[in-house]
């Protein structure tokens, strides 16, 4: 394993821990919370633009794979929409500019949207499992993950930027 | 052929990543609801995370409650020992109502039944994918929990059962909202049997296999559990019928409101006694 490689791994497992955390807190907003605003998402589609496709794909296998690990719903079906936005988001990115934070905020919820529509597909049209819509509050879902997601990025820019002085 | 997997290796490695996947789902369909070792794994690695964030934030809770509301003591204490008066002279009179009406070996087996050991506990996590589905809470097999064990709101009303993974200090419990949870219940009222099943597309339930020719159930009706599945035990409040629909089919299309109240989920009773286990 080259030392790229190993740090994209400790990022990659710092990112899911510290998702993970920040999901539970939102449990003690309420529920909507949790509906709203997708961590993990926005976690893999930050991480694909950073790290690029492969690494995306792999983060979102581990975000998708906890969020079924805490979901009684199919085991795999929320790792197999997220493996699929982390691939799309980090190849995406490669192709065009998406560093300034508006086009970043769009294309991020644009990915959410391809997460969000994956997983409702394979949830409800191929298994026949029931989607918590919620009176379409589960829709703003996207938008909220993509506002977190360009915090984030933003967030990570600076950090990186007062770092190397 | 090498040159094929150098150029193509991304998406090669991601294809794999979904095929793998893939065999993940369809391995699931042997274990039916059980999960499987991987993902009792990332539950036993990932729960006491979930431990620790809601312990900070109950500690954060616990600071602003007792110094910032100090205050507030002294009227909420005279408040509650009012409200015991008046409970504990409500529940004289419902057990002498209850005396009057029932034999004595029914009334120990409805008391004995609903008001067996129980532990407390609290809401620790949410189900991640879908909030109606499924709760985590911080009590699990070292406090003695076991799969299929009851689990009460603070008002002794019906939440859900615990369902595996079971991890040392961490649970899972299945919601009477999840799609394929099922609640032997029949109304307080008339006596209608029927099974409740949970609709988490909006956090409801609907009570099935009532013929569209019985005539016997009303709008507004209790729902209590039968205690005929052998994980509820009887009498526990189950929900309220809010709508009732027929239509060409052969069942009614019933619509129930829970009874269990999600912005209030925070603490909950678990009944230590498993099914058919006897006191």
């Amino acid at each position: 394993m080259t030392s790229t490689s190993l740090r994209d791994a400790i990022h990659g497992g710092v990112s899911l821990i510290a998702a993970f955390l920040i999901q539970a807190a939102l449990h003690s907003i309420g529920a909507p919370a949790l509906l709203a605003v997708s961590v993990f998402t926005a976690t893999v589609i930050v991480f694909a633009v950073l790290k690029g496709e492969l690494p995306g794909a792999l983060m979102g296998m581990a975000c998708g794979l906890v969020v079924d690990s805490f979901s009684l719903g199919i085991f795999g079906l929320a790792g197999i929409a997220n493996t699929i936005t982390g691939y799309a988001a980090g190849f995406i990115s490669r192709k065009i500019n998406v560093q300034a934070p508006g086009r970043l905020a769009v294309f991020i919820g644009l990915m959410g949207f391809l997460d969000f529509s994956l997983w409702v597909f394979l949830t409800a049209v191929v298994f026949g499992q029931g989607i918590p819509w919620s009176r379409g509050l589960i829709l703003i879902q996207p938008l909220l993950t993509a506002v977190l997601g360009a915090l984030t990025f933003i967030l990570i820019r600076k950090f990186e930027a007062g770092r190397h002085g | 052929m090498s040159r094929f997997l150098k150029d193509n290796r991304k998406i090669l490695i991601v294809a794999g990543l979904l095929v793998g996947q893939l065999a993940v789902v369809s391995l699931q369909v042997p274990l039916g609801d059980e999960p499987s070792f991987f993902e009792r794994g990332v539950f036993f690695l990932f729960a006491p995370l979930e431990h620790f964030v809601h312990g900070l934030f109950d500690a954060a809770g616990r600071v602003w409650s007792r110094y910032l509301y100090l205050r507030n003591v002294e009227t909420q204490n005279q408040g509650m020992r009012d409200e015991l008066f008046l409970l504990r002279q409500e529940n004289v009179l419902l057990r002498n109502e209850l005396v009057r009406l029932k034999d004595v070996r029914h009334i120990e087996s409805v008391l004995g039944g609903t008001y067996g050991p129980f532990l407390a506990a609290s809401v620790i996590g949410l189900d991640v994918a879908n909030p109606f589905r499924s709760i985590v809470i911080d009590k699990g097999s070292r406090d003695g929990l076991q799969a299929n064990m009851a689990v009460l709101d603070r008002n002794g009303d019906l939440v859900g059962r615990i369902v595996n993974p079971v991890s040392l200090r961490e649970s899972m419990v299945q919601l009477v909202t999840d799609d394929n949870s099922a609640v032997n219940v029949q109304s307080a009222k008339s006596g209608v049997l029927g099974q409740l099943a949970g609709n988490s597309r909006n956090g409801t339930c609907l009570l099935k296999y009532i013929l569209a020719s019985d005539a016997g159930l009303a709008e507004g009706e209790e729902l209590i559990t039968t205690g005929f599945d052998k994980i509820f035990p009887p009498g526990i409040k189950a929900g309220r019928v809010v709508s009732i629909v027929v239509d060409s089919s052969l069942f009614r299309k019933i619509e129930v409101q829970p009874t269990l109240n999600f912005r209030d989920l925070r603490r909950v009773a678990v009944l230590t006694r498993l099914p058919g286990e006897r006191p």
